[in-house]
């Protein structure tokens, strides 16, 4: 276990933490990189302005009709993302490691409020899955690395969660934990989860073309 | 309120689909698709592809999914899914039966109206990677026999409707000696060079809808507009080619009308009130020949009667009475954002007008639109199925009058009141303008 644990603190978090920087690093340059050899037009239809406020819209909870329309969705897909983000940035244990590598340190949430948005992601996993499962038109699109992808964030918050707790097994727990972010981070870039990166470019690029060129809201 | 829905019957042969079929190997599909993928698409659909996150947003946006009840095969990523993605994953296995089913999919059950892009996180523009469905089609020779026969006229005659030279220009002729009898100066001047802005049309106009031509010269007179229409091809700013797939030919014939602009000098070009001939002349046939904006002014049929009004070229005698509703057609307001206009001159020349819901941007396509009608009788039945949402949409309003300022709107609207019988009728822009403005401003 302590080999395992040594492995997983040592050299995988480096491969892990790479992978994730140099994959999203390389699909951002080269997509960059060839709209403008090969789609260059893209780049004349770019507006700031339509942009930022199509982002503001879609940024925003319910500021679009689509949110409107699915107000449950939208309420665990905001909490669920914002858990997803700013949990491994604010948990307390997470800014202590911060603290002993770089001796840098922030404030953290507190005890409860990082047990229940732990909770909270872990849930709204599993939400999504049956969401997949139950709805027909969901159901119809889904391949087996979008089932995948959920258990692929449950694992890590749920062994985090596990393991802060010290319930039985949490050695174990810790490790899995360590391992199971490890394969997130790295899948990030390789898995749809790219639309963290690509749904920026995708959504500046409706938005100026609908917002500067066809003078339409896009939201 | 619910409508009924009528249910399918016959499955359709469309000879146009199956005529290229039977010659197609999966080898010579192959080759095709990676062709288009390659040489005509790049990190856009790429960015597209690799970011949906498959949630099916946009089903919500699309009034297919939502007239067939809710069926997955007709959401939008439900239709890429059958399509592209398949095109893209499947890499050998793409039978002449895969092209058969992706070009009903491309050509018959998606309107290209851009509706579910306001629905994706995203931006995901689905009615683009149908386009791309449609190319790979159209370079495979599997398109629509109606649709296709439209792109032939188009590439022979250079307008949509195998309008000879002869017959246009007697056309107008026709049309000026009718309008002389209301007014007896009025003037339909073809090939005036210099003049200040000039007029294009449909050629369904010409060929069935000639008043068209006779009310848009009486209200050019009344405006005192210094304005002209050409005698060569670029008469007709339609391009049904943009839908089959056929980009040479929409380049051809955005050109074409550019070029008859240039060579009259005039000022601007002013488009009749069609939706599609706006989408190819301002946004896909012009951005095909390179221009990001359109070489020479191009304005909406909408744009100027609004400026008409607003400048006070025009007045307005007497408020047309019934209940009027306003369909916002995709191409002009997905596509150029006129629904203020539009509502203003409503405003300006109706006494009553109703809203329908949801209206603007987030209206629901006529269902004939991006060339959806154009692929002819056999689909009649499947668009009207389609359109049960529109048909809803349109009764709910209770209006007596629909006005919609293009003509895809208005055969498909026309098509739904009838089909569903709802009591209504449809009516142009320039049907209002002329019957309520002053006759001596
Ligand atoms: S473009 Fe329109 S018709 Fe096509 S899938 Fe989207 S909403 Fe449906
Ligand atoms: S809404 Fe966008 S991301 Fe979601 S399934 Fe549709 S196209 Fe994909």
């Amino acid at each position: 276990m302590h080999q395992l644990y040594d492995l997983a603190t040592g050299p995988l978090l480096y491969l892990s933490l790479s992978l994730f920087a140099g994959g999203i690093l390389v699909q951002g340059i080269s997509l960059i990189r060839e709209t403008y050899t090969s789609e260059r037009f893209v780049f004349s239809f770019l507006s700031v302005k339509s942009a930022l406020l199509s982002m503001v819209h879609w940024g925003t909870p319910f500021g679009s009709t689509v949110m409107r329309k699915n107000i449950l969705l939208t309420v665990v897909g905001f909490l669920f993302h914002i858990g997803l983000l700013a949990l491994p940035f604010f948990l307390m244990a997470h800014v202590l490691l911060f603290y002993e590598a770089w001796g840098l340190s922030w404030p953290t949430v507190p005890g409860w409020a990082a047990d229940t948005a732990t909770l909270f992601v872990c849930i709204a996993c599993l939400f999504f899955v049956f969401r997949r499962l139950l709805v027909p038109d969901i159901r119809y699109i889904s391949t087996p690395m979008d089932y995948l992808i959920p258990v692929l964030i449950l694992v890590p918050f749920a062994s985090g969660f596990w393991a802060s707790h010290t319930l039985p097994g949490f050695r174990v727990c810790h490790v899995l934990h360590i391992l199971s972010a490890e394969v997130l981070l790295s899948a990030i870039p390789f898995t749809r989860l790219t639309h963290m990166l690509f749904g920026f470019f995708t959504r500046i690029y409706t938005s100026s073309e609908f917002g500067s060129t066809r003078f339409a809201k896009d939201w | 309120m619910t409508l009924q829905q009528t249910t399918l019957h016959a499955p359709i042969i469309d000879e146009g689909i199956e005529k290229k079929l039977s010659g197609l190997t999966p080898e010579t599909i192959r080759t095709v698709i990676d062709d288009v993928l390659s040489s005509e698409t790049g990190p856009r659909l790429k960015a597209y592809l690799k970011t949906c996150v498959h949630c099916g947003l946009c089903s919500d946006g699309c009034h297919f999914f939502l007239s067939f009840d809710r069926n997955p095969r007709y959401s939008p990523v439900g239709k890429i899914k059958e399509t592209l993605a398949r095109f893209i994953h499947d890499k050998n296995r793409i039978t002449a039966d895969v092209i058969r089913q992706a070009a009903v999919i491309a050509y018959t059950e998606c309107n290209l109206c851009r509706r579910c892009v306001m629905y994706c996180p995203f931006g995901i523009d689905t009615a683009y990677m149908i386009g791309i469905v449609r190319r790979i089609c159209h370079r495979l020779g599997v398109t629509p026999l109606y649709i296709q026969d439209t792109a032939h006229s188009h590439s022979a005659f250079m307008n949509q409707m195998w309008v000879k030279e002869d017959e246009w220009i007697d056309t107008i002729h026709w049309q000026e000696e009718d309008a002389r009898e209301e007014i007896p100066d009025l003037r339909i001047p073809l090939e005036k060079e210099g003049a200040d802005v000039m007029y294009s049309v449909i050629a369904p106009e010409p060929r069935f809808q000639a008043d068209l031509i006779y009310k848009a010269a009486v209200l050019m007179k009344r405006a005192g507009i210094d304005w002209t229409l050409p005698a060569t091809p670029g008469w007709d700013n339609s391009d049904m080619a943009m839908f089959s797939g056929d980009n040479e030919i929409m380049g051809r014939i955005t050109r074409t009308h550019f070029e008859a602009a240039e060579r009259l000098n005039v000022k601007k070009i002013v488009m009749g009130e069609c939706g599609h001939a706006f989408r190819s002349v301002y946004d896909t046939g012009n951005r095909w020949l390179g221009w990001t904006f359109p070489p020479i002014p191009v304005v909406h049929a909408i744009e100027f009667y609004y400026d008409l009004l607003k400048t006070g070229r025009i007045r307005i005698r007497e408020k047309f009475k019934p209940r009027v509703t306003f369909h916002d057609p995709c191409n002009i307001v997905r596509g150029k954002g006129l629904h203020e206009k539009a509502r203003y001159i409503i405003a300006k020349t109706c006494e009553n007008f109703i809203e329908m819901t949801p209206n603007r941007e987030h209206n629901f396509c006529c269902g004939a639109g991006g060339g959806v009608i154009n692929c002819g009788p056999p689909y009649k039945s499947k668009r009207m199925q389609a359109s049960r949402v529109k048909a809803e949409q349109l009764k709910n309003t209770g209006a007596d009058v629909v006005i919609t300022p293009c003509h895809n709107c208005h055969s498909g609207i026309d098509d739904i009141l009838h089909h569903y019988k709802i009591p209504m009728s449809v009516t142009f822009m320039v049907d209002i303008l002329t019957t309520t403005m002053e006759t001596n401003p």
